[in-house]
């Protein structure tokens, strides 16, 4: 459905996009559509292109082959009409420390916006959006790290951009204020923004992103929801059970229940994964009933995005 | 948009401490320094009175005799040749400051030397003139023994000679027969210093072209992400760095001429003017510094900290005739080097007004400040990241 969206609207348009830093190939034949109202989720391990994506995205970056366009136009260092719609939020504080809280808004949002009477409501909504009331005076130095992200937030959305870019905004952010992004972030696609999110924590794209790429050694490795990315995946379910002994015998009926695959013991753990089915649960508990094995704790476990990249690149997004 | 970057970037320069620390507070700390240092030293030459002086010559022969025909020639000496004994008690009853003997006397062979019962201002000034002279003396003998033409002992026997008629640039007068103003050759202490301050600016304009480039900080992303033109940005940044730098040189000028009451001995405004162009060099360096090894934020401070240094040095920060002796031997670097270009701006129009070697030094320092800007832009219209 998405998909469908970006084919009929694109607000960004990434095709055949290579960048080398020398011999080393950092973005490698990359396509992207993002549609209008998208939260898209970049998802990739350290190095695997994402933010080197997003400079040649911003024309911050030369890139050595392809083509990108922003609504429809295409992106240059001076195609300032198309920049005049975006919001960049970086990856780190980007804010200026001899200025306040309210100064550092209203001097990026001045950037974009000449109009004084409507520059002031735009950083006065910034500021209430971000939860910043109580700090508009205070120097950057004086706020903690969550409220640093979130003055770093609002310098970047302040102008009340179209296409906003979150650059992994929640490293080395604390719970309460990565739910702050995150709720902000929702609230901001609920207004119609138009949102690249990018991140190696798979929950937070998992919980916030109605599509989602995954990008490795800088070349898409899957796309879709995150639904469908999981539903692409043998794996549904995991379950692990504590066991005191299990023979060889054991393991290969156990084998033989509907849906189970793939069934291993790692030390006193017995690894039981199924392909679909429902239930698998209470066959697996029955069969251990049956018999005679002891077993201590069960639990069970759904499939994750890190399972998805696991299957399709052989290693851990967070490897 | 330009007055919204200016505004901003100068309201960040003058809250940011390590702007008012270096640029304002530094200098006047410094000038205070040299002031206490140098003390009674840098009294007016204008209430000034001669020096008493005795001479003693301890052997008749041309030496000697050059000698003393040397200190009587000098104006701001009141001489008296008489024997040992009788320098003595002129010395102990207070009519003379000092006794000097001619060279061959009680001191290393060769060399003339002072006596004294006091300390003050007298007393030093012809310790400064003993010292000046034996420097001077050493300086020839080491021309002569090692001058590849003719013309090199020339220069060398001008600029001594020089040297001698007005004393020494050591002392704290400075006399010209032909009607020059007095100014006390300190003030060149003080000229140097107004020269580091300026070229002080180079660290302004660093910092503000390392915000306004992606490739450099951060925030320099925020500023290319904005539908800014670069120029724009980096103009007005340049141009608020200036003014802060005016305003920082223009309280040091302000200082040293009404708290320190030290004159100029000129109208402020030529010395203001000639002070702002330096800064406008130093800022125009910072900009070529920033786009040469700006990447490197190390290099942001090490660079425009030696350039500074360096500078203020070979015009005579620390070492007064610094000047004059590269004068002789390396004679460009003080037509290239802007903390020389102002302060000899500075002596001739605190000394002789309005003259053409105050405007040619001015056209230098804008020729200076043309060319760091040229290079700068050659760089920075070339720039287009490969990498971040």
């Amino acid at each position: 459905m998405q998909q469908e969206a970006a084919q009929f609207t694109p607000v960004v348009s990434i095709s055949n996009l290579v960048k080398r830093y020398h011999e080393k190939v950092a973005v490698d034949h990359f396509y992207l559509t993002v549609g209008e109202g998208e939260i898209l989720g970049l998802l990739g391990p350290n190095g695997s292109g994402k933010t080197t994506t997003l400079n040649c995205l911003l024309s911050l970056l030369k890139y050595d082959k392809g083509d990108i366009s922003v609504f429809g136009k295409p992106m240059t260092p001076s195609a300032y009409d198309i920049k005049r719609d975006i919001g960049v939020v970086m990856q780190n504080v980007a804010v200026i420390d001899a200025l306040s809280v309210y100064e550092n808004i209203d001097f990026f949002c001045g950037l974009y916006i000449r109009d004084k009477a409507q520059r002031k409501r735009c950083v006065e909504d910034a500021i209430a959006f971000t939860g910043l009331s109580e700090y508009r005076k205070y120097r950057p130095k004086k706020l903690s790290g969550g409220l640093l992200r979130r003055l770093n937030i609002a310098c970047g959305i302040a102008h009340r951009p179209k296409l906003i870019i979150f650059d992994e905004p929640t490293v080395a952010v604390d719970p309460q204020s990565r739910n702050a992004i995150l709720d902000g972030i929702r609230r901001l696609n609920k207004e119609g923004t138009t949102v690249i999110y990018t991140s190696h924590y798979m929950e937070e794209v998992e919980e916030l992103c109605s599509r989602i790429v995954i990008i490795d050694n800088g070349h898409q490795v899957a796309e879709g929801t995150a639904s469908s990315l999981k539903a692409s995946l043998r794996n549904r379910e995991t379950t692990t059970v504590e066991v005191s002994r299990i023979t060889e015998e054991d393991l290969r009926s156990l084998r033989e229940i509907s849906h189970v695959y793939d069934v291993m013991v790692n030390g006193g753990t017995l690894i039981i994964r199924c392909d679909g089915g429902s239930h698998n649960l209470v066959h697996i508990m029955n069969f251990l009933m049956e018999r005679g094995i002891d077993f201590g704790r069960i639990s069970t476990q759904l499939p994750t995005l890190n399972d998805v990249f696991l299957e399709i690149t052989g290693k851990e997004l967070r490897d | 948009m330009f007055g919204h970057i200016f505004l901003y970037k100068t309201k960040e320069l003058l809250r940011q401490k390590w702007c008012l620390g270096w640029n304002f507070l530094f200098p006047i700390i410094l000038a205070t320094a040299f002031y206490v240092g140098f003390g009674e030293l840098i009294d007016s030459p204008g209430v000034l009175t001669e020096v008493s002086v005795a001479i003693v010559q301890t052997q008749d022969d041309s030496t000697a005799d050059a000698f003393t025909d040397l200190v009587r020639s000098l104006s701001f000496m009141d001489v008296r040749i008489v024997s040992d004994d009788e320098a003595q008690q002129l010395l102990k009853d207070g009519t003379v400051s000092g006794i000097l003997y001619t060279p061959s006397g009680d001191a290393a062979p060769g060399e003339p030397s002072l006596a004294v019962c006091a300390n003050g201002i007298d007393q030093t000034i012809l310790s400064q003139f003993l010292k000046s002279y034996i420097a001077n003396e050493r300086e020839m003998e080491l021309i002569l023994a090692t001058a590849d033409s003719p013309d090199d002992i020339r220069k060398a026997a001008d600029l001594i000679g020089e040297d001698m008629s007005f004393g020494s640039d050591e002392i704290n007068l400075r006399y010209d027969d032909s009607g020059a103003k007095q100014l006390s050759p300190y003030m060149h202490y003080f000229f140097s210093l107004i020269a580091m301050a300026s070229l002080f600016a180079s660290w302004i304009s660093t910092s503000i072209l390392g915000e306004s480039m992606a490739s450099h900080t951060e925030i320099g992303k925020r500023y290319e992400c904005a539908p800014v033109p670069k120029s724009l940005s980096l103009t007005a940044g340049i141009l608020s760095g200036l003014l802060t730098q005016l305003l920082c040189v223009t309280c040091l000028i302000l200082y040293i001429q009404y708290v320190l009451k030290l004159s100029f001995n000129t109208p402020l405004i030529y010395v203001i003017l000639l002070t702002s162009v330096c800064s406008v060099t130093g800022i125009a360096s910072g900009v070529m510094f920033g786009a040469l090894f700006g990447e490197h934020p190390s290099m942001n401070v090490a660079v425009p900290l030696l350039f500074s240094m360096i500078c203020s040095f070979l015009s005579g920060l620390m070492v007064g005739n610094m000047q004059q002796i590269i004068q002789v031997y390396i004679p460009w670097l003080n037509r290239v080097n802007p903390a020389a270009l102002l302060t000899d701006g500075l002596d001739s129009l605190c000394s002789y007004g309005l003259s053409s070697v105050y405007w040619l030094d001015m056209l230098a320092l804008l020729i200076l400040a043309a060319a760091a800007i040229a290079v700068s832009s050659l760089i920075l219209r070339r720039k287009n990241y490969a990498s971040l």
